[in-house]
């Protein structure tokens, strides 16, 4: 068993489904990766909201950056304070 | 997806383009350009019109016909990454290749003889020395490594009783060869001569026959060891014998090289120069040349070489 189906095993949640979902990935506080991006809907230093499959996801902070955007791959830096789906 | 954070190929490609570009609504530029499949990165708010950002370097030509079709302006465009120094340099391959052309023929035809200069006060026997030269297989595109120089050196000593001092040095392509004379002792008039003999190179400038027969005129171009005047005259149909009694003169070009770390010695030169000589000075002139390493005083003199016979 892979180690998504690890967790979604300790979920209860159905094992892996066809479509993988979206993931986040925070590091620490500085940064945060984020997949599956179709686009950037607003983009300022301080917030920074991406659209997500068909949902928006929003990330405030302090100096935030687009580290990196390449084929529905965000990475962002900054101090992150907060990320809010919807 | 993960491949795309730990792809090491496109982490690690080092060679990027930073756009800074003016105009509103930017997240549609980045839209934009990730729909394209041009990876952004490092993007950079500066103001609500004012956006930086970088792409690939093999990206730039779609990257900034995307900005230009948006109408974005774009203000700035630079070279950034890790190894943007050495790719350019191999970018710019003609130059590479001119530079490494120039450097292989520098060390290459390094070890060949270009020229051979005389310099000393022996420079008069210089056609001698040339001439021995010939005959040891030493001459234009001869190579260095064919012959060793300290042997050189004495063979051409030994080859010439007129030289008490030869020294050969290797100066890049060129042979620099010092010449020394040897003291004469000056000699009393013997009345005992048969020939009169010149001992330099140069142009006659006067010729003096007392006795004997001249086999040259004024401004002819003389060598050492050239017959000047014969012992010999002619009298109605008889030629008889005599011992020659005459005096020549002879104009020489004679040149002393000086090398100093200093520039403005021209007057030190021309001393120094000045200090070996013992024939009548018509003319001097000091050249100076900087090798890249040292300053090379250049002393020419016109001297006036009087030869006597008899």
């Amino acid at each position: 068993m892979s180690f998504i189906d690890n967790i979604f095993s300790s979920a209860f949640l159905e094992p892996f489904p066809k479509e993988p979902p979206s993931r986040i990935l925070l590091l620490g506080d500085n940064a945060g990766y984020f997949e599956h991006v179709k686009s950037i809907v607003s983009y300022s230093d301080t917030e920074i909201v991406l659209s997500i499959k068909k949902e928006e996801v929003s990330i405030a902070g302090e100096n935030l950056i687009i580290k990196k955007f390449c084929e529905g791959d965000v990475v962002i830096c900054g101090k992150i304070f907060s990320i809010k789906k919807g | 997806m993960w491949k795309n954070l730990f792809d090491k190929k496109r982490i690690n490609s080092p060679y990027y383009k930073t756009f800074t570009v003016l105009g509103l609504n930017q997240d549609r530029l980045i839209n934009a350009l990730a729909k394209n499949k041009i990876a952004v990165f490092s993007v950079k708010k500066h103001s609500a019109k004012k956006m930086e950002l970088k792409v690939y370097a093999k990206d730039q030509k779609k990257a900034f016909a995307i900005i230009k079709e948006l109408c974005y302006n774009v203000k700035k465009v630079e070279n950034s990454g890790k190894f943007y120094p050495i790719l350019s340099f191999f970018m710019r391959y003609g130059a590479v290749l001119g530079i490494a052309f120039f450097c292989f023929s520098a060390v290459y035809f390094n070890g060949f003889v270009f020229s051979i200069d005389y310099v000393g006060t022996g420079i008069k026997y210089k056609s001698q020395v040339q001439g021995f030269l010939i005959e040891e297989g030493i001459n234009f595109g001869t190579r260095f490594s064919s012959f060793e120089i300290k042997e050189l050196e004495d063979k051409i000593l030994c080859s010439n009783d007129n030289l008490s001092f030869v020294s050969c040095e290797k100066v890049g392509s060129r042979l620099k060869i010092t010449l020394v004379e040897a003291d004469k002792k000056k000699s009393v008039l013997s009345g005992n001569v048969k020939k009169m003999v010149s001992d330099v190179d140069g142009t006659i400038e006067s010729i003096r026959v007392y006795r004997g027969t001249a086999n040259v005129n004024v401004g002819d171009k003389v060598k050492v060891g050239d017959t000047l005047v014969d012992g010999f005259a002619t009298v109605g149909e008889n030629v008889i014998e005599i011992n020659v009694l005459a005096s020549a003169t002879v104009i020489i070009e004679y040149k002393e090289v000086y090398y100093s770390q200093n520039q403005g010695e021209e007057e030190l030169a021309l001393i120094s120069a000045k200090g070996t000589l013992d024939s009548e000075i018509l003319e001097e002139r000091v050249d100076c040349i900087f090798d890249g390493q040292r300053y090379c005083y250049e002393v020419t003199f016109t001297l006036r070489h009087t030869i006597l016979a008899g």
